[in-house]
């Protein structure tokens, strides 16, 4: 009652202010390539308010009827005034040229939409330039891994693409690739992302205080946001690593109308490795193996600007692992064939339309699809010739499991800024899921001098496919409540039905910024977040492709979380630094029971294999970034614990999460010595991930067949659970980068080592004996320093 | 199948790029001191001469001698206030290191175990005292058809081995109660030459829900050959409900080929009703002894009804009929 009651009030008090005020509304965009940009500042000097502009690039300043001094501004382009006589709506673009002009940064525009000065918290963005600057293992950028390195975030470990967000798990995070989830992010089984650098425009994540917009994962939003396509020239940007290549091209379809950007990515391993497999393999003459892997991603958008008001896009992204062997033997009476293969991908596409209703009023309608699927199989064939008789006879099995989870939705975003004081947001959204966690089919053929004998036999079970239906709406409002202090307040409504099954969910959200002085701001935000999907993931192994998406059902209950989280931010001069603490319980999480085998070949039993349980994070997280400057990056540390409760696991004890990592560093420099030389570097630190070891044995048996002798087993007994941890994490990376400048465009060549002083990061551990007899643990890495060379190139 | 392919993959991935770290780093592992505890598996077999009892001390994972077998335990098996067994240190074979309750009895008897709850209680000087409780199950009542595969191409498991006879049982699923089952046949030959019966055990397959395969290996270094053996198991977990849950519960049998002098005589089918704690335990070590030896498998405890200690008390009931 109380909250329509204030609801109303706002509405009320929009209508009336309403009635004096005039809008500045547009977009802006690159210059040079009509590119829109995301979160550029519309400041009016006169009075100390502006606006950001949306992820379209949309912007609308409502204002009293006046004339002002707007400042436009972004991070990495020129700062760019405008004398502005508001006695009507205006609509006005804007278009700003890239460059570093020091002292333009520290205008007041740039003074407005300082950290410090923003309601929201707990986001950070890092500039995709900076990103591509990062050392990388290969050569190989990748966008996830560079978000790892931001506190409150970590990684699975050696080689993991996977984010552990707050004490969450990677099932816990939406990542939206132009709005469109993604369910399965990883390149050869998690040490590469699916995102290709050259095809991002703008990526960012948020971990607490999450507006009423967002919802569906417990522990953060990962926003990815593809390149339009340039409006007004083609540009090809292109990249050969050591593990991949990649080619980007862009350009006008129709010069600031219609433009296109298509992105694709390859890697090459196998045409690398396979050789010295093959060779060292094949010391047989009849033996052949012929192993294979590959990964290649396509990004592509089309992008159309019917009318000033109203604009289409169409993106899309294909991804696909292929990871196999084949196996021949050939004997003279003998022979065998033997094809493995496993391959995964997903399958992404969104239309979308912008249309702005009026200079105040922008929406958004999505149409949206995302497929992920898994499959394996075998084929075997096998051949004899009987010496006697000389016939032949064959007899081959072929079996195939197929998993799958594929969204097809739709979702309505408005954005509504009736006056200075309030930005209003709301919506609708409605998603399909259709889950396959798993069928399995096989058939086997028999047959002599080649006419089938035996009965052709196939078989099929597994799981049942599940079909569910997601629906959420969502209203909030950013607005000033007095000089000072900045509310956004929302609420997020969620439901999912699911066979004879629905849950509902109403999610409030609240973020407070009050600034305690010009520079200083203290922060506050509380978050519900629920979650109908879960990941049925070993937490040991980390994620893998064979990790099975699951919906809420009857009998397994959606995931709950709430967040509070307390900060300070302040700007010195081009320097951000953020403190912020925060909590956060969980409700929910699913686990493997003890015991359960993670790989088993899911069927309709997979609900049995698991139980759920309670966790809960709490920590502080420290960050000083530089964004831009001859000197840029950032320090990043984190103080976290991250426990979980099962009442079937650990004898219902609480036990330390898997990835309950103490302490996190992460230091990050770029240093653009001179025009031709820019040095990258990176350092982190973790405390290692905790598991679980065996302290002590006894002896049981079982009765044989006949039941007349017993099978003496020796059974383990563990710690309780994570009671141990690894070695701490820690490396080195550097970069060296060689830019040429030319008539036709630039050519850099990158010199990068990983782990730069060899240091063994702990994989996987055993228990060993040593020399001694004594227990203890052999902790095996995964990689050493690897040297690598990339060339890139763009015109 | 799934899982060998992911795993065959899985791990000539990871050989490929752990070359370089193939001896790993040591690091020191300071495990709390242990207090041994008794681990005692009685397994009882209705009918059967006597029954085994394996009576051992946990030992540190830093032990160099591993689980010590405890000689003068004493193990008692009771029902009410009445004794049924009671077995000492003049029970113990110290060749087979275990406990048998017939070794020191001049007359071979049946075990009778009368309804009802029966209670275990093991004893040890230097222990302490552990206790468990279980029941013998009823004995099954199966009805069995039986169909001999006169003709090859009659059917097939998905296998690659021949199949020739096929069975298909019947249970009553009482709905009260959680009832497993082994299933076995055992096929009896003559040796024309020496004139002697021989025993071999068939390997059967059920591709039903009903049914849960179990492979178990002795991982003991005491024994010197590897020792294993499969098992058939069938549940009514999944048709607990369901009054005619454990009905037409179809296994196909293959034979091995034998020598031409073995003349084939006649199969015997068993069919040993498991009490809860006894099907927990064969389920508990298959699935234990599956997933050990993985790196990236946690440490599991085997399911144990020893109060204070581990192992296994459970009993069994067996019904035989011959396959004509």
């Amino acid at each position: 009652m109380r909250y329509s009651f204030f609801l109303f009030t706002i509405v009320l008090s929009l209508t009336v202010q309403a009635q004096k005020n005039f809008t500045l509304s547009g977009h802006v965009q690159d210059e040079s390539s009509g590119e829109q940009l995301i979160g550029a500042t519309i400041y009016a000097k006169e009075v100390n308010t502006g606006v950001g502009s949306n992820i379209y690039g949309f912007y609308s300043l409502t204002l009293p009827a006046n004339s002002y001094t707007i400042l436009v501004s972004f991070i990495g382009y020129n700062t760019q005034t405008f004398e502005i006589d508001l006695t009507k709506n205006i609509r006005k673009d804007f278009n700003l040229t890239a460059g570093l002009t020091l002292k333009e940064a520290i205008v007041t525009g740039e003074e407005f939409n300082r950290i410090e000065d923003q309601v929201q918290m707990s986001k950070v963005e890092i500039p995709i330039d900076q990103i591509k600057r990062l050392p990388a293992i290969g050569g190989e950028v990748d966008l996830l891994k560079a978000l790892q390195l931001m506190p409150g975030v970590q990684s699975g470990g050696e080689g993991s693409s996977g984010l552990y967000v707050r004490g969450g798990s990677p099932d816990q995070n939406l990542i939206l690739l132009d709005g469109v989830p993604l369910y399965n992010v990883s390149h050869l089984f998690g040490f590469f992302s699916v995102f290709n650098a050259d095809a991002v425009r703008n990526i960012s994540i948020t971990k607490g205080g999450f507006p009423a917009r967002f919802g569906g994962r417990l522990s953060s939003i990962v926003e990815i946001h593809m390149k339009d396509g340039d409006m007004r020239d083609y540009h090809v940007d292109g990249t050969v690593s050591l593990i991949s290549s990649k080619l980007t091209v862009e350009g006008p379809i129709v010069r600031d109308k219609a433009s296109f950007m298509i992105s694709g990515r390859r890697t090459y391993i196998d045409l690398l490795l396979n050789p010295l497999i093959q060779n060292s393999a094949n010391n047989d003459p009849n033996i052949t193996v012929d192993p294979r892997y590959y990964f290649y991603d396509l990004n592509g958008k089309l992008n159309w600007k019917i009318s000033p008001s109203d604009r289409i896009y169409f993106s899309f992204f294909n991804g696909l692992d292929d990871f196999g062997i084949n196996f021949s033997e050939n004997l003279e009476e003998s022979s065998l064939n033997l094809d493995l293969g496993l391959d995964w991908g997903n399958k992404v596409q969104s239309l979308r339309w912008n249309h702005e209703w009026s200079p105040r009023l922008f929406s958004n309608l999505s149409l949206i699809r995302s497929k992920y699927n898994f499959n394996t199989g075998a084929d075997a064939t096998y051949g004899f010739l009987e010496p006697n008789t000389n016939l032949s006879a064959s007899a081959r099995y072929a079996a195939l499991y197929v998993s799958q989870i594929e969204d097809i939705g739709a979702k309505l975003d408005f954005d509504f800024s009736p006056n200075s004081r309030h930005y209003i947001k709301y919506g609708i959204n409605y998603t399909n899921h259709t889950f396959l966690p798993g069928v399995d089919s096989s058939f086997a053929t028999f047959s002599i001098e080649g006419a089938p004998l035996d009965t052709v036999y196939s078989s099929s079970g597994g799981a049942v496919e599940t079909k569910s239906d997601e629906i959420f709406g969502y209203f909030e409002d950013e607005f000033e409540v007095f000089d000072g202090l900045n509310v956004n307040l929302g609420m997020h409504a969620a439901a999912l039905f699911v066979d004879d099954t629905s849950y509902i969910s109403l999610q409030p959200r609240v973020s407070f910024n009050y600034k305690l002085s010009q520079d200083y701001a203290l922060k506050l935000s509380y978050a519900k977040m629920s979650q109908f999907v879960h990941l049925l993931s070993n937490e040991g192994v980390g994620q893998l492709p064979t990790d099975l998406w699951v919906p809420a059902t009857r009998n397994v209950k959606p995931q709950l979380s709430k967040q509070v989280a307390l900060g300070i931010a302040k700007t010195f001069g081009d320097i951000e630094l953020s403190i912020e603490g925060y909590y956060k319980s969980m409700d929910g999480l699913l686990s493997y029971r003890e015991g359960a085998d993670f790989m088993f070949s899911a069927d309709s039993s997979w609900v049995d294999q698991v139980t759920q349980g309670i966790g809960n994070s709490y920590g502080a997280e420290f960050l000083l970034q530089k964004k831009k400057g001859k000197i840029s990056g950032w320090i990043g540390y984190t103080l976290s614990w991250s426990n979980r409760q099962f009442d079937e696991i650990n004898s219902g004890l609480w036990y330390p999460f898997t990835y309950d990592r103490r302490h996190d560093l992460s230091l990050v420099l770029n240093h653009k010595i001179n025009d031709f030389w820019d040095l990258g570097l990176v350092f982190v630190y973790g405390t290692g991930r905790s598991l679980t070891l065996t302290e002590s044995s006894f002896e049981t048996y079982v009765l044989d067949q006949s039941g007349e002798n017993i099978i003496p087993i020796i059974g383990q007994v563990p710690s309780s659970k994570n009671a141990y941890r690894l070695s701490p994490y820690h490396r080195l990376d550097i970069s060296l980068t060689k830019s040429k400048l030319l008539e036709t465009g630039q050519r850099d060549l990158i010199f990068s080592a990983y782990n730069v002083y060899n240091n063994v990061n702990p994989f996987f551990a055993l228990i060993r004996e040593d020399e001694n007899g004594n227990a203890v643990l052999r902790e095996f890495g995964l990689f050493p320093i690897i040297p690598s060379i990339a060339w890139r190139f763009k015109f | 199948m799934k899982n060998h392919i992911i795993v065959v993959l899985l791990i000539s991935l990871v050989s490929c790029t752990n070359s370089y770290w193939s001896d790993g780093i040591t690091t020191e592992i300071n495990l709390p001191n242990h207090v041994s505890q008794i681990s005692a598996t009685v397994i009882i077999e209705q009918g059967a001469i006597g029954f085994s009892a394996l009576v051992s001390a946990s030992s540190s994972l830093d032990s160099q001698t591993g689980p010590d077998v405890i000689e003068d335990a004493v193990i008692s098996v009771m029902s009410g206030d009445n004794t049924l067994y009671n077995l000492d240190a003049n029970h113990f074979d110290s060749r087979s290191l275990l406990y048998n309750s017939s070794l020191s009895s001049l007359v071979s008897i049946p075990n009778d175990i009368p309804n009802g709850q029966i209670d275990l209680i093991v004893s040890s000087s230097n222990y302490e005292e552990v206790y468990a409780t279980s029941y013998m199950p009823e004995k099954p009542s199966p009805v069995i058809n039986y169909s001999p595969e006169v003709e090859v191409d009659s059917l097939y498991d998905g296998s690659l081995l021949e199949i020739t006879d096929q069975i298909e049982l019947s249970l009553l699923n009482n709905l009260d109660l959680d009832e497993s089952y082994l299933v076995e046949i055992n096929a009896f030959f003559l040796d024309v030459q020496s004139q002697e019966i021989e025993q071999r055990n068939l390997d059967i397959y059920s591709q039903d829900p009903r049914v849960r395969e179990l492979n178990i290996n002795s991982n003991s270094s005491d024994m010197d050959d590897e020792y294993n053996s499969r098992y058939s198991l069938i549940s009514d977990e999944t048709v607990s409900n369901i009054y005619n849950g454990l009905e037409n519960i179809t296994f196909f049998i293959t034979r091995d080929e034998k020598p031409s002098y073995y003349e084939f005589q006649y199969m015997i089918c068993r069919i040993s009703s498991l009490s809860p704690s006894l099907a927990e335990h064969y389920n508990s070590v298959d699935s234990y002894l599956n997933q050990s030896g993985s790196p990236f498998a946690e440490p599991d405890l085997m399911y144990s009804n020893i109060s204070s200690g581990f192992g296994c008390f459970g009993m069994m009931n067996t019904y035989e009929e011959q396959l004509n």
